[in-house]
C-alpha cells in the first residue's frame, strides 16, 4: 500500500515539476510532499520526497544535479515530509480537523507551516551550494543565504499560498473520501 | 484555536521575523548588484577572505576585453576547494555580472566582467591552457564545474560567440585544441 502511495505522489510531484519548469522555484512538489506525509505517515512522505528528487534530480531539462546538490536538495525535500509527519500528530492540526475544517484557520496554519518549512529548505540547499566553494562552514551559510535571497523569496512566498490553498483542500478531499489515516484521527 | 494561541503566536512571530530578515538580505543583495557595495561588499570580503589553513592551489587567470586589451592575473593563490567561478570573482574583486540558474543546475552564468557587459552578439567565454600541448581549450563546461589545480591557467575572453561558431583565441595567433588531452 505504501510503496504504490509512493508512487502515486512522485508521479504527481513529477508531473507538476515537469509542467512548471519554466517557473523556477514555484512547484507544487513541496505541497504534496508534505500532504504525503501529514495524511499518509513519515514513510510516505520520506519515500515521495526521495525518489522524485532521485527522477528530478538527474532527468532535468535545465541539466543533471551533482552528488553534492542532490544530496541536499533530497535532504532539504525530506523536511516538508518530517513537517507533515510531525503536524499530523499535533493537537493544533488534529482538532481543526476533527471539529471541522474551518478553511481560514487551517489555511493560516499550513500556510504559515509550510512557509517555514520552506524558508529551512532553502536555507540547508543554499548552504550545500556553498559547502565546497568557500573556505568555512560559516562562509557558505552567510554566502548562501544572501546569495539565494532572491530565489528564497520567490519559493517561500508560492508554498506560503500552496500550503494554504492546496493543502487544505487535499486534506478535506481526503477527509470526505475517508482517506486520512490514523494520525490525523483522535 | 483558543487552545493554540501561543502555538499560532509562536508561528506567526516566527513568520514575520524570517520574512524580515529575508527582505533584509534580498535589499542587501540588491544594493550590492547596482554596484553600490561592490567590491567591498560583506559577501565579496567574505568570498575573497584568505583560505584559512585549507589546501591551495596557484593558478594564473588572464582576461581579454576583446579591444587589445589583454590583463593577467599571475600566481594567485586560492583554495583549493574552489572553482573558476569563485577563481573570477576573486581577480575581479566581485566584479562580475551573473545570471544564476538555481537547483538542480546550479550554475553561474558570466555575463559581464570589470563593467564589460554581453552586447549584442559579444559575450564572454572561458579559456583552459593544455600545457602539454600548449594550445587553448575553449570550455565545454560551465565556470562552476571547472575545478583549478596547481598551475592552472584561465583566460576570459570578451567576443563573438554562438553556437555556430567557436569565440577568439584568448590569445590571437596562439594555438587552440577542442580538448586537453
Amino acid at each position: 500500500m505504501k510503496v504504490a502511495l509512493i508512487a502515486v505522489f512522485t508521479a504527481l510531484s513529477l508531473g507538476t515539476n515537469y509542467a512548471m519548469i519554466d517557473i523556477p522555484n514555484v512547484k507544487l512538489m513541496d505541497a504534496l510532499v508534505f500532504i504525503a506525509a501529514f495524511l499518509f505517515g513519515l514513510q510516505v512522505g520520506l519515500g515521495s520526497a526521495v525518489s522524485t528528487w532521485a527522477i528530478y534530480g538527474f532527468l532535468n531539462p535545465y541539466g543533471q544535479a551533482d552528488l553534492t546538490t542532490f544530496f541536499f536538495v533530497t535532504l532539504g525535500e525530506c523536511l516538508y515530509a518530517v513537517c507533515g509527519g510531525l503536524l499530523s500528530r499535533a493537537s493544533a492540526a488534529r482538532d481543526i480537523i476533527n471539529e471541522g475544517l474551518r478553511y481560514r484557520r487551517v489555511s493560516l496554519l499550513f500556510g504559515l507551516v509550510g512557509f517555514q518549512a520552506t524558508f529551512a529548505y532553502d536555507l540547508l540547499t543554499n548552504f550545500g551550494t556553498w559547502l565546497f566553494r568557500t573556505s568555512s562552514l560559516y562562509q557558505a551559510f552567510i554566502i548562501g543565504m544572501i546569495t539565494g535571497v532572491p530565489f528564497a523569496i520567490l519559493h517561500e512566498a508560492s508554498n506560503l499560498v500552496f500550503f494554504a490553498t492546496v493543502v487544505p483542500l487535499a486534506i478535506a478531499a481526503s477527509k470526505r473520501l475517508g482517506l486520512a489515516v490514523a494520525e490525523t484521527r483522535t | 484555536m483558543q487552545t493554540h494561541r501561543l502555538f499560532y503566536l509562536i508561528l506567526v512571530v516566527a513568520t514575520l521575523a524570517i520574512a524580515s530578515a529575508q527582505v533584509g538580505a534580498y535589499y542587501y543583495v540588491e544594493r550590492s548588484n547596482s554596484g553600490v557595495t561592490s567590491g567591498s561588499s560583506a559577501l565579496c570580503n567574505y568570498l575573497t577572505t584568505g583560505s584559512s589553513g585549507a589546501s591551495e592551489v596557484v593558478v594564473n587567470t588572464l582576461i581579454n576585453y576583446g579591444n587589445g586589451t589583454i590583463k593577467w592575473y599571475n600566481q594567485t593563490t586560492v583554495p583549493s576547494s574552489w572553482n573558476a567561478y569563485a577563481l573570477t570573482m576573486y581577480v575581479t574583486k566581485c566584479d562580475v555580472q551573473t545570471r544564476y540558474y538555481g537547483p538542480p543546475l546550479d550554475e553561474h552564468f558570466i555575463t559581464g566582467i570589470n563593467g564589460v557587459n554581453e552586447h549584442g552578439g559579444l559575450s564572454w567565454s572561458i579559456w583552459t591552457f593544455c600545457s602539454d600541448q600548449h594550445a587553448w581549450s575553449y570550455s565545454q563546461v560551465g565556470v562552476d564545474l571547472i575545478h583549478l589545480t596547481n598551475g592552472n591557467v584561465f583566460a576570459w575572453v570578451y567576443g563573438t560567440s554562438s553556437s555556430a561558431n567557436t569565440p577568439p583565441a584568448p590569445i590571437p595567433g596562439e594555438k587552440t585544441v577542442v580538448s586537453c588531452e
